[in-house]
């Protein structure tokens, strides 16, 4: 104990060392133990904003059940709640926190508006509860529970029994679809094409008829409101259709208090009501620590309950949490696995940069060291009190920078973030051990008795580094054709495998052994240019140069630190380029008004809106190739139009040219561009083949003139066949004619989107319309690619940081000889001027080498891997970037490179001013 | 064995006699130590070292016998071997051949465990660098302490106060290194060597960084250490005031020990003492010599010389006669 006390007085004595080991060690503890927290903040607010952004649809669960309920007149809707209590009850108890309430809708069934209109009309009646407080009343009132009888409009005779009516509210634009005004009384009949009635049993034989009064005309307040769920049904009417006709569905409300009512009148027909309880989902209660077991539980709830699928029994679900939340997890995976990737890089360099400075600490102790054993300390005292020395100094640095970082970051349990602060502690202390070593275990030789004179380089050391190398050209192989997920993350969650994540790192390491080993040539070679010079200056600088020193070490930190730095550019580039491809082919053009398959109004024509450029139309219709039983969408556009659209753009899909003829040959089939799974499979088909589908009860012959992966404004992951709708009218004059989409072609500007929202909003209040602006700004600032973008900066920062303390204490390390050296030469007259430019001479080449080193790993080590780094789960698809670094990103790195080299070479300057001539040459005499 | 060769008297008014320091007595061991504790002898040392591609032979074949309590000084030009030779004795390194005994222990055949105890026990070592001497973090008191730690020895304390009272320095316990001139540091580093009462004090030019008067000091210090605690001493040193005020002086050259200078006092006829120095040259085993460098130049002696066996002593004459030995002694 007494040798370990006496041992440590040093730390009393070498104060600013080990102060500045502590903080290093604090500042390496403190950003290990805080990133994690970090991004486990940043996981926890992407999974909400996830959520957030999604739509009410997907994000919110719905159990839906067709029955009867009872209800009261005192309670109408009370068993309904208790129905849906009881469901709720039933769920997981992951997913019951995250609901934070629940509201319930019971859909009548779909009823026949039996008079004259327009287009062929239905009205469905729906109660929920607490409706008209979203509801603003432009006429009449809210419909009460009142429920009248009337004789049978129908029945002249009136023999037949009265019928009911309900009061009900319309919108406006319902009403207007319908052709009904305030005060109307609506005749409806049960639409026998209503799954609600198809199981109908009539007794007594005739329609069941029933009225609907109109008592009220509103309009939806905010149909963006969260109370809706993204259901417009209460917003307006929707449309159905086939080829030929066009089919209205309006949304009535019903009051609760007219829903025993509605059960009783109903109940002749044995009709079942359709129960929607729909739970809301608050995404504030998402952690991303707990996504695992949410989709556990989530998968557990759909075997419990069934998606809809037709069936009309038992409790189905409805809910796009769950792939949501998969999409969350494989992209939020897919980041976290790249961030880990780019994460090596940074740690080898800090892990260096403490192993440099501890160097330089031990260097400054080997004197006293050695002196230690001369004196008689054996191996392990002098192993001992370093290791005390050690925890010393890094475990209370360690325990501060924990303590910081929970401070700073609250999120998460501090467990990982203390692992990760102590393994620094103490693998800093492991590393002082082992800088220490040689000097504890060979044999004293006294003060001033160091060994002398260079070493070969063994040819054990060759063989290593040799089986380092082939080492990092094999996992730089697997880390491209296998990815860097591992086996067992396949069709699950996937999982990063660490040895893979730490190839691009391996791949450094054999890639800076090389350019060390090559190092002297070009050196040699500016050492013959510049002897070739009458100057001093350089000839002195590079024999220096070439006589080793800390060239390999500055070279080495430089080339890792831009080869981070060029990496990350390059994969922040991708991303940026990425995002804009993708969304090209996601929306197809400058805008994408949609439906779905549903059919748009035929008043909407983008076209009318002024801020269009021009617009070209698209029919979409879901078909099968009944050989491969092969689901497909058939989609027709209006190739004439579609040019002046996308012509000059990067949605441009190039278009054959026998598609762009107005007609085609007969019994030649009509061309098409298919997806490329037309030639996989047994039944493969190529260019030139023909097929059939049958559309609309019509069977269609169809020409295949090329094929492609995909197709601009369609989902890559539908099978496609795109025709050109001018051909098939050419043929076919009475179908083809209502449209699905439009491409449309505008500026990007916030307003016009809104003004083509507002336009097409009129027509077709539940069209969608797309923005490949927003698009793009959607995928380039999505949760997760900030994280990504975050994390990339965070890396090239403390690389930077890294690696400027690598280099400054690699040239204090190598400084003492140095500045002996340069104190002689200036007592014989080199100037301080002279001085400072040996430096930069001498370690230019060594910053120019490392910078285009380093710029070129990066660029081609991600050009290697990023195959398996698995972007296309991040950016949504699998089109192909190339890989690109355009001159101010080159530039940027090169500032970046300088810098580091200048903070550094500064710092180490700093560290070697002991360049006073007179002490640095008695100094030299010790 | 060695062979007479010069006499020479100490009566070099330049010389400043060596000081005394009036401090107090040194004491006596307080551990056992054999009659022959301190005796050091090496037979046929050899040592080399390798510095990149080359084979440095610092020792060739060195012979030197050191009786216990005896203080001598070794000398030779740079590169003769000499620090080489301490660093060996010292415990601080291995020889490549040959034997070193020092008290007892030979040092060729040291566990590394064995030699560590070594260091702490049996040898003090004092450098020439005063401030590498001393750990530069510790004060005095601290350093002189620490070998007893090492050894984990007892009352540490008192017995490092007493030894830096004994060099003079009672009043510089707290002071570290760099609050210590030149001399005061040689002073605390003799008190360190002695720490652990060994029973050889080897010092490798403790002198070179001081000045005459302090130099005196420093050797007069280490004269009392010799005379009062029985400690073998062997200095080695470039200083002509150390080499010529001990007992014996061996010259090393080439690695070999080369020649011996003894000194002693007789009492001359008219009843005055005087010190006569004998010069002997070094056989070693073999029968070989090494003759005085002056001598050699003097006859012109060059590649062989003649011998003759005359009675009681050899007699060595150069080859040629000398009116065609070539200048410089060389054909």
């Amino acid at each position: 104990m007494a040798w370990l006390v006496a041992s440590l007085r040093r730390l009393r004595d070498e104060r600013s060392s080990t102060i500045a080991l502590g903080l290093l060690v604090f500042a390496t503890a403190f950003v290990f133990a805080v990133t994690p927290r970090l991004f486990e903040h940043i996981a926890d607010g992407a999974v909400q904003t996830q959520l957030r952004e999604a739509s009410s649809f997907d994000r919110d669960i719905q159990l839906i059940e067709t029955r009867r309920i009872d209800g009261t007149t005192d309670d109408p809707l009370g068993g309904v709640d208790q129905v849906g209590a009881s469901l709720q009850a039933q769920l997981p108890a992951s997913v019951q926190a995250l609901i934070s309430d629940r509201n319930v809708l019971v859909d009548s069934l779909r009823w026949t508006v039996a008079k004259t209109t327009a287009d062929p009309s239905f009205m469905r009646f729906r109660v929920q509860p607490d409706v008209d407080a979203h509801l603003g009343y432009v006429a009449g009132h809210p419909p009460t529970g009142e429920v009248r009888q009337i004789p049978n409009p129908f029945d002249a005779s009136g023999k037949s029994p009265p019928i009911p009516v309900f009061q009900v509210a319309l919108s406006r634009t319902a009403a207007t679809a319908i052709g009904a005004s305030l005060g109307d009384i609506v005749p409806l009949t049960p639409d026998p094409t209503d799954s609600l009635v198809g199981r109908l049993v009539v007794e007594g034989g005739g329609d069941l008829v029933a009225g609907a009064e109109i008592v009220g005309l509103y309009d939806v307040t905010d149909p963006a409101d969260p109370f809706w769920m993204d259901d417009a049904a209460f917003v307006g009417p929707s449309y159905r259709g086939t080829l030929l006709t066009r089919l209205v569905d309006v949304t009535a409300v019903l009051s609760p208090d007219a829903y025993p009512s509605l059960l009783d009148e109903t109940a002749s027909l044995g009709s079942p009501t359709r129960y929607t309880w729909r739970y809301r989902v608050a995404p504030d209660r998402v952690q991303a620590n707990d996504t695992g077991r949410l989709l556990v539980d989530l998968r557990r709830l759909e075997s419990t309950f069934p998606a809809t699928n037709g069936r009309t029994t038992g409790t189905t679900l409805r809910s796009g949490l769950l792939p949501l939340m998969e999409t969350w997890t494989v992209r939020w995976g897919s980041a976290t696995t790249l961030l880990g990737v780019i994460a090596v890089g940074p740690i080898v360099v800090a892990i260096a940069a403490l192993a440099m400075v501890v160097l330089l600490v031990v260097a400054r102790r080997r004197p006293s060291l050695a002196l230690s054993r001369g004196r008689g300390a054996s191996t392990a005292q002098v192993v001992g009190s370093s290791i005390a020395e050690g925890l010393l100094v890094t475990i209370p640095a360690a325990v501060v920078a924990v303590a910081a970082s929970v401070l700073l970051v609250p999120a998460g349990s501090p467990g990982t973030s203390i692992v990760a602060a102590f393994a620094i502690a103490f693998a800093t202390t492991l590393l002082m051990v082992l800088a220490m070593l040689p000097t504890a275990v060979a044999a004293p030789r006294g003060p001033g008795r160091e060994s002398v004179g260079g070493r070969r380089t063994s040819t054990r050391r060759l063989i290593l580094e040799g089986f380092v190398v082939l080492l990092a050209i094999a996992g730089a192989y697997l880390l491209r054709e296998r990815g860097v997920h591992s086996v067992a993350s396949v069709g699950s969650t996937p999982a990063s495998d660490p040895l893979i994540a730490a190839v691009p790192a391996l791949a450094g390491v054999a890639a800076g052994l090389i350019l060390v080993r090559l190092l002297p040539l070009p050196i040699r070679f500016l050492g013959r240019l510049a002897g070739r010079r009458r100057d001093l200056v350089p000839v002195l600088a590079m024999r220096r140069a070439s006589g080793g020193g800390s060239a390999g070490a500055v070279l080495l930190v430089l080339m890792a630190a831009t080869a981070i730095a060029a990496f990350s550019l390059t994969t922040l580039l991708h991303f940026d380029q990425a995002a804009d491809e993708v969304a090209w082919q996601q929306v197809g053009a400058d805008y994408h008004v949609g439906g779905g398959l549903a059919v748009l109004p035929s008043d909407l024509d983008p076209a009318t809106i002024p801020e269009v450029k021009a617009s070209a139309g698209v029919f979409a219709v879901r078909a099968t190739l009944e050989a491969r039983r092969l689901p497909l969408d058939l989609v027709a556009i209006d190739m004439s139009d579609l040019a002046a659209v996308v012509a000059g753009t990067p949605g441009d899909p190039d278009i054959p040219p026998e598609l762009l003829t107005p007609t085609v040959p007969a019994g030649s089939g009509y061309p098409v561009i298919v997806s490329d799974v037309f030639g996989e499979g047994t039944q493969a088909l190529h260019v030139g083949d023909t097929f059939t589908l049958p559309v609309e009860a019509r069977t269609l012959t169809f020409r295949i003139v090329d094929m492609r992966p995909r197709y601009p404004g369609l989902p890559e992951d539908v099978p496609f066949v795109v025709a050109s709708r001018d051909q098939l009218r050419a043929d076919r004059t009475d179908g083809f004619r209502t449209n699905s989409a439009f491409y449309v072609r505008a500026d990007d500007s916030p307003a016009t989107a809104a003004a083509i929202r507002a336009g097409v909003r009129d027509a077709a209040p539940f069209a969608v319309v797309d923005s490949r602006a927003e698009r793009t700004a959607d995928l380039r600032t999505s949760p997760i690619i900030d994280a990504i973008v975050l994390g990339v900066a965070l890396a090239g920062l403390l690389a930077a940081a890294y690696a400027a303390i690598s280099i400054s204490a690699a040239l204090a390390l190598a400084g003492t000889a140095q500045a002996v050296e340069v104190a002689h030469l200036r007592t014989m007259g080199l100037t301080r001027r002279e001085a400072f430019g040996l430096v930069i001479v001498e370690h230019g080449p060594t910053i120019v080498i490392g910078f285009v080193a380093g710029l070129v790993f990066g660029v081609l080590l991600f050009g290697v891997v990023q195959p398996g780094l698995g972007l296309d789960r991040l950016v949504g698809s699998t089109l192909e970037i190339p890989v690109s670094l355009g001159l101010d990103q080159v530039a940027a790195i090169a500032a970046f490179a300088i810098a580091i080299a200048a903070l550094g070479i500064g710092l180490g300057a700093y560290l070697q001013r002991r360049a006073i001539p007179v002490s640095a040459i008695r100094r030299g005499f010790e | 064995m060695t062979t007479p060769s010069t006499t020479a008297t100490n009566d070099d008014p330049a010389t400043p006699a060596i000081v005394d320091l009036p401090t107090a007595g040194l004491g006596k061991r307080t551990r056992a130590h054999p009659a022959d504790a301190g005796r050091i002898v090496c037979e046929g040392l050899v040592r080399i070292y390798k510095v990149a591609d080359l084979e440095v032979v610092a020792l060739q074949g060195l012979d030197l016998v050191v009786g216990s309590g005896e203080m001598i000084a070794i000398v030779g030009a740079s590169g003769s071997g000499k620090s080489t030779l301490l660093n060996i004795l010292g415990g601080l390194d291995v020889p490549s051949a040959g034997r070193a005994l020092v008290a007892g222990h030979d040092l060729g055949k040291l566990s590394r465990r064995e030699r560590t105890a070594y260091r702490r026990r049996t040898v003090g070592m004092v450098w020439q660098q005063t401030a590498r001497n001393l750990l530069p973090y510790l004060t005095a008191l601290e350093n002189v302490t620490l070998p007893m730690i090492l050894d984990g020895g007892s009352e540490r304390q008192a017995r490092a106060v007493r030894l830096l009272e004994t060099v003079g320095l009672g009043e510089r316990l707290d002071h570290k290194p760099d609050r210590l001139s030149g001399g005061e540091q040689q002073r605390v580093a003799i008190a360190v060597a002695l720490a652990n009462e060994p029973d050889v004090l080897l010092a490798d030019e403790p002198t070179g960084e001081l000045d005459s008067v302090t130099a005196a000091e420093i050797f007069g210090l280490l004269r009392r250490i010799n005379q009062e605690l029985g400690t073998t001493v062997v200095i080695v040193t470039h200083d002509a005031l150390v080499s010529e005020q001990v007992g014996r002086t061996v010259a090393i050259r080439d690695g070999r020990t080369s020649t011996e200078t003894v000194r002693r006092t007789e009492l001359a006829d008219d009843g005055e003492h005087r010190v006569v120095h004998e010069e002997f040259a070094v056989l070693d085993k073999a029968g070989r010599l090494q003759l005085p460098r002056a001598h050699v130049e003097a006859l012109g002696l060059a590649d062989r010389v003649r011998l003759r066996l005359v009675d009681d002593h050899v007699e060595i004459w150069p080859d040629a006669p000398r009116d065609m030995r070539p200048p410089g002694g060389r054909p």
